[in-house]
């Protein structure tokens, strides 16, 4: 583009210069002067630290690929930024994405991601290789896919398939019997501002599961919630109302703290959870290894041992209506080799391989 | 280190417009100005590369120091021998660090050896500074520019940070004069600006939301007709974007601190014919082919079969240029076979078709060696080709597709309109009005702040060109 005498007069020339060097001049002085933030609130994660200003990490090139991510994380006005941009995204450029978070008049604010097939054929090995010991102790064994909310948003998303997932794991689980949640769900089943399921609407789920696996399943607190993607969105959206369903007594749990290798007695219910960082973990206390729930009053003397993301924290306390005892395995923080260390097998237990979608598409995170 | 980073933006570029406007130019002379642009050029080159920060600057030495060889024996024998040692020189050093994989693992799989790779990473911007010394050196015995004695000056124009990355590749002819006299005044300043911004913008805010949407399409398996023709399209408008985006930043910059450097594209997809297009497409790297390759070759100006090969020579030099692998070499022939084709078999029919099927001529054939030029293989290149035209293809269109046409229509729409001369009159025309006080600043600041939000957010922000 040449420039020509007849364009640019004077005062949009010094204009441009004084707007130029403004918007340089105080990002740069207030990027300078404004302390870091200790945490990113609406990311739920840590900033990036200014890197060691070492020889080693200079020599590598450490320092200036870690300074970028600090810079930016540390950025003078980084939320309204971050609306500008969401904002230039959906309205100006008018995309139904932001590299991938969508916002939909039924479900709200989410993700979509595809089937990967290749990660839903390793999941399927590993759980195969999981499920070994079990089926010589004569269990029964289930799984059940949790699909991505975005298959019951109004508009149509390249997203999960669930069909395909099915056909996929149906080859790879031959042994295992299916049970299909997809009907049992819809969009209101999931918090609209987050990927997971609300608990109070899990009645059908519930059902679903107690007629596939023959066992009968059969009070509420409120919190206003605003989700991980209402932060990574970056635009406003109304909160949801994260409701739990109370327990009786007599139901109890024993979680093993990953430290001291210890069983600790805990609540169901984690309250204080409710104004941390992320309040999905009032549902047993976010991530855990290994729980057990037990209820004396349960419908069946039945056991059930739950392989589960985070998906199964909200449902696994429902479960406790049919079955007397609940294992809640997590093999993203305890390794497949390590069970027998902490739990006895009980021959003809029930197993049921819960897991959501997004979990099924990253088969390197479940450690077996 | 990134013209499009917050690093650049927010914390390079306005330490080094501050020590430069605040250091004095005594008799008018911009040498104490120059060493200031030598050390932030300096910094900004080991900020990525901190290793071959010392093999440019070894570069650089030796060349400056067969400069002064090359003039002192002018005129004898040893002045040429020092030339060839010139171009040997930096040609050795591009050799070994983009071309000795290619060529190692070519001698594995014709001889079934199993030599090991050395598996270097590319100095960035050593295809773009090795021609820039070497028309140094060939200009310079040409006579064609006197020496440059003042080593800071030459490093200076070597490693000048606003065209080091990835050009245009800036002859010394082109700013020998304004090393030692240059022009500093608000209208450039604001004029660089203005043309950085829209560069920066082009660059964040078409070619990387559309480089986006070319990866989702490149890696879909939906396999129809329309996932290809999204996927070119998005590729050769993204490439587009982001190349002349980072000259615009070049151009802008190089003006901000008084240079004037080459202009590097022109419209290029509103070519009517393949010659056209080269003459609008990274000019200043067709321009030194020219000079330095096909006119010494004999040019157009030889028997038939001479100039064809001639042609041949040189687009194979282009297409090996871009990229140490096959399928950037077919690229060049692919098009030296065009320019050969448009030359001596259908210039003149082309010349009289009507406007717009010229148009979709020229558009055609970029796509199709779009496709060579992004492709991991032959195979590869020819399965999307196919599905192009529906050879291979699993379905016209799937949920896929249509969900990202419609999520990428308006930027699409953007780079369709914006690759034509059309915004740029728009803007010209708003320019001159009494108005332009008002919005030209604003619109400055509105890209800028949005650009900066797309920074700030983390947003995918790759650059085609750095690997070149």
């Amino acid at each position: 583009m040449k420039t020509s005498r007849t364009e640019n007069p004077a005062p949009a020339r010094i204009g441009t210069l004084i707007v130029f060097i403004l918007i340089m001049g105080v990002f740069a002085v207030l990027n300078r002067a404004i302390k870091p933030p200790a945490i990113l609130l609406t990311e739920r994660r840590q900033p990036a630290k200014l890197p060691d200003f070492t020889f080693k990490n200079i020599a590598d090139a450490e320092f200036m690929n870690g300074f970028e991510a600090f810079a930016a994380d540390s950025f003078a006005l980084r939320e309204p930024l971050r609306s500008l941009r969401a904002a230039t995204v959906f309205y100006a450029l008018g995309q139904a994405d932001k590299s991938g978070l969508y916002r939909d008049s039924a479900v709200g604010a989410g993700r979509f991601v595809q089937v990967d097939e290749l990660s839903l054929r390793q999941t399927a090995a590993k759980l195969r290789k999981v499920a070994e010991p079990l089926q010589e102790l004569d269990m029964q064994i289930y799984y059940a896919v949790i699909p991505d909310k975005s298959i019951y948003a109004t508009q149509s998303y390249p997203g999960f398939d669930p069909a395909l997932a099915a056909a996929i794991l149906g080859m790879e689980l031959p042994d295992f019997t299916p049970v299909d949640l997809t009907p049992a769900l819809s969009a209101d089943a999931y918090y609209r501002t987050d990927l997971h399921w609300n608990q109070v609407k899990l009645e059908p789920v519930l059902n679903t599961l107690g007629t596939a696996m023959g066992v009968p399943f059969g009070g509420r607190a409120r919190m206003h919630f605003q989700g991980v993607y209402a932060g990574q969105l970056a635009l406003p959206m109304d909160f949801d109302d994260m409701k739990y369903i109370e327990l009786p007594n007599s139901v109890t749990a024993r979680y093993l703290n990953d430290r001291s290798m210890e069983w600790e007695a805990r609540p169901i219910y984690k309250l204080e959870a409710l104004t941390d960082l992320d309040p999905y973990d009032l549902f047993l206390g976010g991530p855990q290894p290994l729980i057990i729930l037990e209820n004396p009053n349960a419908n069946t003397n039945r056991t059930l041992y739950l392989f589960r993301d985070s998906f199964g924290s909200s449902l696994a306390p429902l479960l406790t209506t049919g079955y007397r005892r609940i294992v809640l395995i997590d093999l993203r923080y305890i390794h497949a080799t390590l069970l027998p260390q902490f739990i006895d097998w009980e021959a003809g237990a029930d197993v049921l391989f819960l897991y959501s979608s997004q979990l099924l598409n990253n088969a390197g995170v479940l450690m077996v | 280190m990134l013209f499009s980073s917050v690093t650049f933006l927010y914390y390079f570029l306005p330490a080094v417009l501050a020590l430069y406007f605040l250091t004095p130019t005594p008799q008018g002379s911009p040498r104490l100005r120059n060493i200031v642009l030598l050390a932030a050029s300096i910094v900004f080159y080991a900020w990525g590369e901190p290793v071959y920060l010392f093999l440019m600057l070894a570069e650089v030495a030796l060349l400056w120091a067969f400069g002064l060889l090359i003039d002192k024996f002018r005129g004898t024998r040893k002045s040429k021998l020092f030339l060839i040692f010139s171009i040997l020189a930096p040609l050795i050093a591009l050799g070994f660090f983009k071309y000795a994989d290619f060529f190692l693992g070519n001698i594995n799989s014709v001889f079934g050896s199993s030599i090991p790779l050395l598996k270097l990473a590319l100095p960035i911007g050593i295809s773009f500074y090795t021609f820039q010394l070497l028309s140094y050196s060939i200009d310079l015995y040409r006579g064609e520019v006197a020496v440059q004695r003042n080593p800071l000056d030459f490093a200076c124009y070597v490693m000048l940070f606003p065209q080091l990355m990835a050009g245009p590749i800036v002859r010394y002819a082109d700013i020998a004069a304004q090393l030692t006299v240059r022009e500093h005044s608000v209208p450039r300043f604001a004029q660089g600006a203005r043309r950085f911004v829209i560069g920066l913008a082009k660059k964040v805010l078409i070619a990387n939301i559309l480089a986006e949407l070319c990866q989702i399409m490149r890696a879909s398996r939906e396999g129809s007709v329309l996932s290809a023709w999204l996927y070119i399209l998005a590729f050769g408008l993204q490439i587009y974007f982001d190349f002349s985006g980072y000259s615009d930043m070049a151009l802008g910059l190089g003006r901000i601190f008084g240079f004037d450097f080459p202009e590097n594209f022109n419209y290029p997809y509103i070519a009517d014919s393949i010659t056209d297009f080269w003459r609008r497409w990274h000019i200043s790297l067709s321009q030194w082919f020219r000079d330095y390759l096909y006119i010494p070759l004999g040019g157009s100006r030889v028997k038939t079969a001479r100039f064809v090969l001639n042609i041949l020579i040189v687009w194979f030099a282009t297409g090996f240029w871009h990229g140490a692998d096959w399928n950037f070499i077919a690229w060049g022939l692919y098009f030296g076979l065009i320019l050969l084709l448009e030359k001596l078999v259908f210039g003149k029919a082309l010349a009289k078709l009507p406007k717009v099927l010229k148009h979709i001529y020229v558009l055609l054939i970029v796509a199709v060696g779009w496709v060579f030029f992004d492709s991991s293989g032959f195979a590869a290149a020819g399965a999307t080709l196919g599905r192009l035209v529906g050879i291979g293809a699993e379905s016209a269109a799937g949920v896929e597709s249509l969900y990202y046409l419609r999520s990428y229509a308006v930027p699409l729409l953007i780079g369709f309109i914006g690759a034509t001369p059309l915004p740029k009159r728009v803007f010209l025309r708003l320019s001159r009005s009494r108005s332009a006080a008002i919005w030209e600043p604003i619109g400055v600041a509105v890209l800028l702040l949005i650009v900066t939000a797309f920074l700030v957010d983390g947003s995918f922000n790759p650059f085609i060109y750095f690997r070149f």
